[in-house]
């Protein structure tokens, strides 16, 4: 996987001893920084482990001395329909995921691949609307969707998000990356260009479509103001709307249910990330381009 | 156009322009087809997701629009004048401007940085790092933003508490004009650091491994493999970093609006606290729609400096 | 290699097919708006005496409680529907199917658990006492209310019941978004509810909603750290001053009273030093609401006196109270149920308004019950019937006995089991004191910024006495000059 050259520089720190202490110091490195990068996270998911009185003490308290983690869950449990939230989080990102990867990678293939008239203006025009922040946008947005007569369903939060002017982007600047000739000479033994897109052009980018299907699916999961808005019925609301209930308002906060919720909700990213990774380490080396 | 493309490969150009010619120059007409019959759809599809509300938008900052008002008087640029007069849009602009820069600076180095080494990672190491780096992305920002004012809290939290045993501190964090803006940063650059690893460990992916071979085979050093392919390589995941990176520091809103709502006073209000604040707060839509379309005036404009900067600086 | 291409194309073919249709949709879904020129709602200039255009149509509206093919219409019939945007004033609305049987209700507040609660049971008891009406409770995030409330009700989407605060039932008013009640409510809710609390929803005479509950700020004292130091509660600001002292000496000049953690809390700096400054006789608006006038004798000791208590270097005042740092803060009756359990040791009480040269404290707010403009005739009446119930002397008294919250009409002020209960107690004897309310403002919310944000300012030592009431002046002055004032 690594670069030869980078392979070369680890076989020789084994040599000297001094290069030793350097490996040393770089694995330290390594693991401050994944200290760091893990304590915020690993903070939420104690406190989601502690009872009440353990929360905002003095010292802080690192490892509960009382483990509370069975009232917390049972308690985000049973208070709301949570597998029923789950389900709608999940059906609509999924969708929206689906749809945005579909569109996203051929409309980023069209723009990069083929020479349309006007093409660089009406890229620069899908690109500009991701410049207009989403709230002033809202209010429109919702009458739109009351006259599809969507407002209080699920199609209404994934119909707005079937493609996203992002991933046209991310994908148009990954298929810059993906070698002319291979189309060329698919195109010269005579291929329909759907299946050069789809058989060429997608197999090569397998990396930014995961990274793209990671981010969407993060970015759909975690929505919160358009289906506040969107949704009335409690049967209809997303994780995100559920699990407003354990925030008690007046300025308090029950940190340690607010945070078996929220850690309660990463699961099914982590999944998703999971799934994706291992297009990550799997990259153009497998696919090969030797000739 | 393929001169533009192929400023972004140089390796491949040569043969990339060869094989061009013996296709032909242009598109063909079922190229052409092809391309406007799935397009359309998809632009259609913004028409009215997104250009549709954008102008209505547009519409009511030339209005009084406010709930409170059962009028909506058309008045020019009145809100465009009202909000340059006033002083909160400045300290919000400049909040916006200090945050967008040094958090798109810090995200870019040590994401090309970090993401170059996990890359050259062996697994299992490469997998676990890139997920540590990801974890915090993963996390849904309302509620990292919640911890780490926990973790900021002057007087008991844990930052202070752990900074003191290194004779640091105490500091005030969140709660001092001094110290809200760094704090802030800190916070979405550890968030954010992870998508842009990914992003480039994603463009590192794509190129071609037989580069770096016939590199290492010309004797050149890790350092300059980075140099002379990664980089120019990367160009294009480098832009696009770039220009989604600052978009959305532009509109940096929850992290701020889960934390200090833009105080101590007005020390971290940003540009689009300052627009949540009139649409839904003070239920002055005309004046929110205003600083959106200043807002998107200033986006527009750093996005086209980035584009052609970047394009002229890789020009081969 | 060969394998992976395979399995991928399989893969793509899926998205192909969904991608397909969900490109036909999009283009039949596509077909009204190929102009994006006309915007929906705001460019009704030529006519401004007509209501918001976006308003009316709102019982025609095909909400799921009117529409006669209610949820889940497949959107692949919407472009059988006219242009989407109501540019054009829509036709006078249409009254929904009232004789349709059951009225339909969409109740919407806000989350705080106990609250919620009890207010479901209510409304359960309600509906089974009167099985035509169906209400629907709905409870929306407290920060993201409003943003639901406006976006809904622009688009005549908005429920016919909601809860508004007293600074947000003047903006509501104003913009002639609410029904007004009908004559003997308001005769009703004039002659049974406590004067103070009438204030709340009582714009130029007219009634505007019921009000549930009233927030009381009050000290509340940590019982052991007095008994420890051998001292008696605080009956004035006087003594207030003094007792710190002696506990900045015990503590060896540490921690007097928190009033930090400007974040989540902005109204607590505005609410301590509004209710400092007018225990000295001043006010932070003048009598007609028109003008600030802050930097004078009265505003600068007021303001002196409040930076004695403010220490943001001790983070949130829930928490250093409850660790014992700080021997006495301000908050509202709902605190018991947090400070119960997140620190059981604590030994607290809450203690009377501290008298100063005029005893009157700084409201926080009273929570309304309004009816939309937009509802029927036979949701109005039906509403207006409802919220009278949920205000009743039996559900007002046992919502106290769940939340803790002050009830207000007369008779549950007077109710035993509320008169007796020492916490509450406290907070009822607060209301004697007459205060005025920020919703006497149409843009009140905005002033209450500028306070918090200059008196944060001073707090982090950024700028002086004097320039903080000063910009608070200036600023306060620009904003009253376009705001309406009600009586």
């Amino acid at each position: 996987m690594a670069s030869i050259a980078l392979q070369a520089t680890r076989r020789s720190t084994r040599v000297s001893s001094q290069r030793l202490g350097l490996g040393a110091l770089k694995a330290a490195l390594w693991v401050a920084l994944a200290v760091v990068m893990l304590f915020p996270t690993y903070w939420g998911l104690i406190t989601s482990f502690k009872p009440p009185h353990e929360l905002n003490t003095d010292p802080p308290i690192f490892w509960p001395q009382q483990w509370s983690i069975v009232e917390n869950y049972s308690f985000v449990l049973t208070q709301i329909p949570i597998a029923r939230y789950y389900l709608n989080s999940f059906y609509v990102a999924a969708v929206s995921t689906l749809a945005v990867l579909f569109t996203s990678s051929l409309a980023g293939y069209i723009f990069e691949e083929i020479d349309l008239k006007g093409k660089e203006y009406l890229f620069m025009g899908i690109i500009a609307t991701m410049m207009v922040p989403f709230p002033v946008r809202m209010i429109p947005l919702y009458i739109i969707f009351r006259d599809l007569h969507l407002v209080n369903t699920l199609a209404g939060l994934y119909l707005g998000a079937l493609t996203s002017a992002y991933g046209i982007f991310l994908m148009r600047q990954f298929m810059k990356t993906v070698p002319r000739e291979l189309l060329d000479a698919a195109r010269i033994d005579g291929a329909g260009e759907f299946s050069i897109f789809a058989r060429i052009a997608m197999p090569l980018c397998t990396a930014p479509l995961a990274a793209l299907g990671i981010f969407h699916f993060m970015y759909e999961w975690d929505q919160f103001v358009w289906p506040l808005l969107m949704i009335d019925d409690g049967d209809l609301r997303t994780l995100p709307l559920g699990l407003v209930a354990f925030r008690t308002g007046f300025g308090v906060q029950d940190w340690h249910k607010i945070m078996a919720g929220a850690m309660m909700g990463m699961i099914p990213v982590i999944i998703v990330y999971l799934l994706g990774q291992r297009h990550f380490v799997r990259g153009i080396t497998l696919t090969g381009l030797k000739s | 156009m393929t001169a533009s493309k192929a400023a972004h490969a140089p390796p491949l150009q040569g043969s990339r322009s060869r094989l061009s010619q013996l296709v032909g120059s242009g598109p063909t007409r079922s190229q052409t087809i092809f391309g406007w019959i799935w397009l359309t759809p998809i632009l259609l599809y913004f028409a009215y997701f997104s250009y549709y509300p954008i102008f209505s938008a547009l519409s009511m900052s030339f209005h009084r629009w406010s709930l409170t008002i059962p009028e909506r008087p058309f008045i020019g640029l009145g809100n465009y004048v009202w909000v340059f007069n006033d002083p909160t849009f400045w300290i919000s602009l400049t909040n916006t401007l200090y945050f967008a820069a040094v958090y798109v600076a810090a995200c870019l180095v040590l994401g090309l940085v970090l993401g170059t080494l996990i890359f050259s990672f062996r697994e299992p190491f490469k997998s676990i790092m890139q997920t540590v780096v990801f974890l915090p992305v993963m996390t849904s920002m309302v509620v990292a933003a919640q911890v780490w004012d926990l973790m900021y809290m002057p007087g008991y939290g844990i930052l202070n508490y752990l900074l003191g045993f290194v004779g640091l501190g105490p500091y005030m964090w969140l709660q001092s004009p001094q110290t809200v803006m760094p704090a802030i940063i800190i916070l979405s650059v550890w968030k954010g650091l992870g998508y842009f690893v990914v992003l480039f460990i994603a463009g590192l992916t794509t190129i071609p491994y037989h580069l770096y071979e016939a590199a290492s085979i010309d004797g050149a050093s890790p350092f300059q493999a980075f140099w002379r392919i990664s980089l120019p390589l990367l160009t294009p995941t480098t832009l696009f970093c770039l220009v989604t990176g600052s978009i959305g520091a532009f509109q940096v809103f929850t992290q701020v609006y889960a934390t200090t709502r833009g105080g101590p006073g007005k020390a971290s209000h940003v540009l689009l606290l300052y627009l949540y604040d009139h649409g839904f707060r003070f239920f002055e839509m005309g004046r929110a729609s205003a600083i959106a379309f200043i807002l998107f005036g200033l986006v527009l404009i750093v996005t086209l400096i980035q584009l052609r900067l970047l394009r002229s600086q890789f020009q081969y | 290699m060969t394998q992976q291409t395979r399995r991928l194309t399989r893969r793509e073919s899926l998205r192909l097919a969904a991608g397909l249709a969900a490109g036909a949709l999009l283009a039949a879904s596509c077909q009204p708006a190929p102009t994006p020129t006309p915007p929906p709602a705001p460019t009704k200039a030529p006519a401004p005496a007509v209501p918001p255009p976006t308003q009316a149509p709102a019982p025609a509206a095909p909400t799921a409680t009117a529409a006669p093919k209610p949820a889940a219409p497949a959107p692949t019939t919407a472009p059988a529907k006219p242009a989407p945007a109501p540019t054009t004033a829509p036709a006078p609305a249409a009254k929904a199917p009232a004789a349709a049987g059951k009225v339909r209700l969409k109740w919407w507040s806000h989350p705080y658990k106990a609250w919620n609660d009890e207010l479901t049971r209510q409304k359960i008891t309600y509906e089974g006492m009167n099985p035509s009406i169906e209400i629907t409770y709905t409870v929306v995030a407290y920060d993201e209310l409003y943003t639901k409330f406006t976006t809904a009700m622009l688009a005549g989407t908005g429920p016919e019941l909601m809860g508004a605060q007293s600074t947000m039932t003047p903006n509501l008013m104003a913009g002639n978004w609410l029904a007004e009640a009908p004559k003997e409510v308001a005769d009703d809710i004039k002659t049974k509810f406590f004067p103070v609390c009438v204030e709340g929803v009582n714009f130029n005479g007219k009634i505007y909603g019921y009000n549930q509950h009233i927030g009381g700020i009050l000290p509340i004292i940590n019982t052991e750290a007095f008994e420890a130091a051998k001292v008696e509660a605080p009956k004035s600001w006087a003594d207030m001053l003094k007792l710190t002292q002696t506990f900045d000496k015990q503590s060896g000049g540490k921690y007097t009273q928190a009033v930090g953690n400007f974040p989540y809390t902005s109204w607590v700096p505005f609410v301590t030093w509004g209710t400092i400054l007018k225990s000295m006789g001043g006010d932070i608006l003048s009598d007609d609401a028109k003008s600030i006038a802050l930097n004078n004798d009265i505003g600068r000791a007021a303001t002196e006196e409040y930076l004695k208590y403010v220490h943001p270097e001790m983070g949130a005042e829930n928490d250093t109270f409850g660790q014992g740092k700080s021997f006495v803060y301000f908050r509202g009756p709902w605190i018991k149920a947090f400070l119960d359990t997140q620190f059981p040791k604590l030994k607290y009480k809450a203690i009377p308004v501290l008298q100063g040269s005029k005893a009157r404290i700084q409201k926080d707010y009273v929570w309304n019950w309004v009816i939309s403009k937009a509802a029927t005739d036979a949701q109005k009446e039906a509403g207006w019937t409802f919220l009278g119930w949920l205000n009743n002397v039996a559900n007002q008294v046992s919502m106290v006995k769940a939340s803790a919250l002050i009830p207000t009409t007369k008779a549950s002020l007077e109710h035993p089991d509320v008169a007796n209960d020492p916490w509450v107690k406290t907070f009822v004897g607060e209301l004697a004191y007459k205060t005025e309310y920020a919703g006497r403002i149409s843009n009140w919310v905005q002033v209450e910024k500028v306070v918090n944000d200059e008196l944060a300012l001073l707090a982090t030592k950024v700028q002086s006495v004097n320039d903080t009431l000063k910009k608070i002046e200036t600023e306060g002055n620009k904003l009253l000059k376009e705001s309406k004032v009600f009586v």
